[in-house]
């Protein structure tokens, strides 16, 4: 079996596809350009494929990546030009590499994101680093968070309340570009069950996360 | 940007944004007609009618025409468009809806009415069409509620009635030569297939039944018929893929169009004639090209009666090795072994088959012309579980004419006898469900003339069957929302102002059970000085003018008198294709049958 690590854009054109959306996006891609799919085995088998980290509806991306696993080998150059061709406006791709079958999963590897942030703000360069600095001086920035609650977690109703430390997720904010764009920069921790949001830290800085573009600009592994 | 900023705040953004794999983005041009296909109900649903996917790619094909679509926005998203002035837009180039030539809605089922005026007065055109003067699109409609349009008369300058793959060109091609609304629609009435109600005036009996519908144009004609192709147009091969998971998110080859095995009352079995079929080979074809092109790794054959395509099993075997990893659906199979070992071909779990004997008797299987025996039905169920398969699902209909307390009391002993053929062979894992809906006397269909049964008994024989069916999954239809859609149904003109009441009043979504206003609608009924039971629980006589008899499928009224009256007898007549002709008039009409 052959694993294949692609590195992938996301464009305004597809941003508002959900997690799962996208996950049944890429299998229509590799069919069409007819990948020998491995498939997982059991009652209802479906392609062996993986995403990095699910990118929220909205979010724009520059390095995204996924895992496909494959009956045969096939050459990375030549599965690029077959995939290419099948990729919707919004998608694109620059990398494609084998990588070994038998390591870890890719989103255990996860480790961190980084976001470019274009927020409307009349705040000035040094007002904003300044209050970026505050954030950052500060070692608790206690939050609740909505989250499904058990089992009932599938059908959508029931929450409940859960409370994190937002510092403790927030690796680096700076300020990026700030002439007729204003951009923040992120670096956030990214693994399961432990993921800062962007809009979470626009919020902490009084900036509105509805007004803002968020770009995911890389995803570091371990 | 704007619009970006409206997404962020509603469910499910990508209803709204487009840029599906092969949906078609034409740069505007002066001399393009510019076409909108409607469908109003939201996305998931609209995505998932084949009709308006094979229109939107027809129309398409030619350089000279520009389709997109629209949905329904949802209520959050309609708040939004409101809150911030957006007019409703296509998917594709995101102009607002007014600034096509044609604004086309399908109207697949009456309880989307209300959603047509929602449409049209979020793209800020008036919901009457004699509101609409020339800087307006031509507002028209098509879909199986053609066949009676009267209801929604007000609002639309044109109904197609029938097949669209050939007028709908035709009926652009004309637009073209006109532009000017009040010329062009007295052309295109000139058209076979199309109905243009402006062009008619109707009255009515001082009983409230409607006296006749007359033509007060020279080009009017006395009545419109159906338009059908009479062989079956390349199948579609490049559906758009939506990126949302939609209703029916699958890939579909329509393989057969039409059924002549004549149940009483059903609708389609009437409007869709003559069978027409698409060969073994060009099946294959069609769903390698579609496979290809969509990357869906389902495949759903969709027909009325998907077992009585004469090439079905040769077909079946074909995609079965062919697609090993491809989900073969078949909708509609009929109630045999044959069925069964068809199934058994292209189902890789043997999940769950469904059978709709209709109804409970012999006696009133004959009374709907259904032509299954108790003996088919458990023959076939005998064959399915004993080759593996755990649930069977089993379709019937109450409030069928002449029904009686045994009939139903038949549904509990039919469903139990099937359970135990179940328990036999698959011992407790065996499940049987059992789906109930209420029959709805659909116009064009030999039970045009029935009254619709009343909510008191209906609902006392969904209670028997609740308690009745132990053991046995049961699910049934609400009998309110089938007194609207009956209503809607076999309704006549004077119902424009119901319907205009009732949205104004805030009906919308009415096939959503949530989303329902029962009260609502019985105030707009007042209001009109109208009642809802005069159209849906009343019998009507056969010589009373109908107020849709100006418009027809084929089938004659004649046919459709004397398959009543074979009802009321319990007298079966037989599937033409492998019995005698039944004379339904679709021959008369150039039918290769």
């Amino acid at each position: 079996m052959q694993r294949i690590r692609i590195t992938f854009s996301r464009g305004e054109e597809i941003k508002y596809i959900s997690h799962l959306d996208m996950m049944r996006m890429w299998e229509r891609v590799f069919r069409r350009a007819g990948l020998p799919l491995a498939y997982t085995k059991g009652f209802n088998p479906h392609p062996r494929l993986s995403l990095a980290a699910p990118l929220p509806v909205g979010t724009l991306a520059l390095a995204e990546m996924l895992d496909v696993y494959l009956e045969s080998v096939l050459l990375p150059d030549q599965l690029w030009k077959d995939v290419e061709r099948q990729l919707p406006p919004g998608a694109g791709i620059s990398r494609v590499e084998e990588v070994e079958a038998t390591g870890p999963s890719l989103s255990s590897m996860v480790r961190a994101a980084e976001y470019e942030v274009a927020v409307t703000t009349f705040w000035s360069r040094r007002d904003m680093e300044e209050r970026v600095d505050r954030l950052l001086w500060t070692s608790k920035l206690m939050r609740e968070r909505r989250v499904p609650k058990g089992a009932s977690a599938a059908k959508g109703h029931a929450e409940e309340a859960r409370r994190y430390n937002l510092r403790l997720l927030i690796e680096d904010v700076w300020v990026d570009r700030w002439n007729f764009e204003r951009v923040l920069g992120m670096r956030l921790k990214a693994s399961p069950g432990a993921t800062g949001r962007p809009e979470d830290v626009l919020d902490e800085l009084r900036l509105a996360p509805n007004l803002a573009e968020i770009t995911r600009t890389r995803l570091i592994l371990a | 940007m704007e619009l970006d900023r409206i997404l962020r705040n509603v469910a499910r953004p990508a209803r709204y944004a487009g840029g599906e794999w092969n949906s078609i983005v034409k740069e505007w041009k002066e001399d393009q007609v510019k076409v909108a296909l409607v469908y109003p109900d939201v996305y998931e649903v609209g995505m998932s009618n084949l009709g308006l996917q094979i229109l939107y790619d027809l129309l398409n094909q030619r350089d000279d025409i520009v389709a997109e679509r629209c949905y329904a926005p949802w209520m959050d998203m309609e708040a939004e468009m409101r809150r911030e002035g957006v007019p409703l837009f296509s998917l594709e180039s995101r102009r607002p809806l007014r600034e096509f030539d044609i604004v086309g809605f399908s109207l697949a089922h009456e309880l989307v009415y209300t959603n047509v005026l929602n449409t049209l007065d979020l793209a800020g055109i008036p919901v009457l069409a004699a509101e609409r003067d020339d800087s307006y699109p031509l507002v028209i409609a098509g879909g199986s509620c053609c066949y009676n349009p009267e209801p929604m008369a007000d609002f639309f300058d044109l109904f197609v009635v029938g097949e669209g793959e050939e007028v709908l060109i035709e009926l652009v091609d004309e637009w073209r030569g006109t532009r000017r609304k009040a010329e062009f629609i007295r052309r295109a009435a000139l058209i076979p297939g199309v109905y243009a109600p402006s062009l008619y005036r109707a009255t009515y009996n001082p009983d409230g039944t409607v006296r006749r519908v007359d033509p007060i144009a020279q080009e009017a004609p006395s009545g419109v018929t159906r338009r059908f192709v009479g062989q079956l147009p390349p199948a579609l091969v490049r559906p758009v893929v939506p990126y949302i998971n939609v209703v029916h998110d699958r890939a579909m080859i329509e393989i057969q169009r039409g059924c002549t095995r004549g149940c009483r009352f059903c609708q389609a079995g009437m409007i869709y004639r003559p069978v027409r079929e698409r060969s073994r080979a060009e099946v294959l074809r069609t769903a390698e090209e579609l496979l290809a092109n969509t990357g869906c790794d389902e495949l759903s054959l969709v027909s009325l009666s998907t077992s009585d395509h004469s090439e079905i099993e040769g077909i079946v075997s074909d995609l079965a090795s062919r697609f090993p990893n491809v989900d073969i659906s078949l909708p509609s199979l009929r109630i045999d072994s044959f069925s069964v070992l068809i199934a058994e071909g292209i189902q890789r779990h043997k999940t769950g088959l469904t059978f709709a004997p209709e109804a409970g008797t012999q006696r009133l299987r004959d009374v709907i012309n259904k032509g299954v025996t108790e003996d088919d039905l458990m023959r076939t169920v005998e064959t399915a579980y004993s080759r593996g398969w755990k649930s069977i699902k089993l379709y019937f209909m109450i409030g069928l004419p002449t029904e009686r307390m045994e009939d139903v009391e038949g549904i509990v002993d039919l469903a139990q006898k099937v359970k135990a053929i179940g328990r036999r062979h698959q011992g407790h894992r065996a499940q049987v469900g059992v789906s109930v809906t209420t029959l709805i006397p659909k116009p064009g269909s030999p039970f045009q003339w029935v009254a619709q049964e009343g909510p008191e008994s209906i609902r006392l024989k969904q209670e028997y069957l609740s308690r009745a069916l132990k053991g046995i999954r049961f699910s049934w239809h609400d009998p309110e929302s089938s007194l609207l859609e009956a209503v809607l149904s076999r309704g006549d003109r004077r119902l424009g102002r119901v319907i205009l009441r009732a949205w104004q009043m805030g009906c919308k979504f009415d096939a959503w059970s949530d989303e329902q206003k029962p009260e609502t609608w019985l105030k707009a009924f007042d209001e009109a000085g109208l009642d809802p039971a005069f159209y849906a629980y009343r019998e009507r006589a056969t010589d009373e003018t109908l107020s849709w008899d100006h418009i027809g499928s084929g089938v004659t009224k004649d046919f459709l008198l004397r398959e009543y009256k074979r009802c009321v007898s319990g007298r079966l007549t037989p599937d033409c294709r492998l019995d005698k002709c039944s004379a339904c008039g679709m021959r008369a009409l150039g039918a290769a049958c």
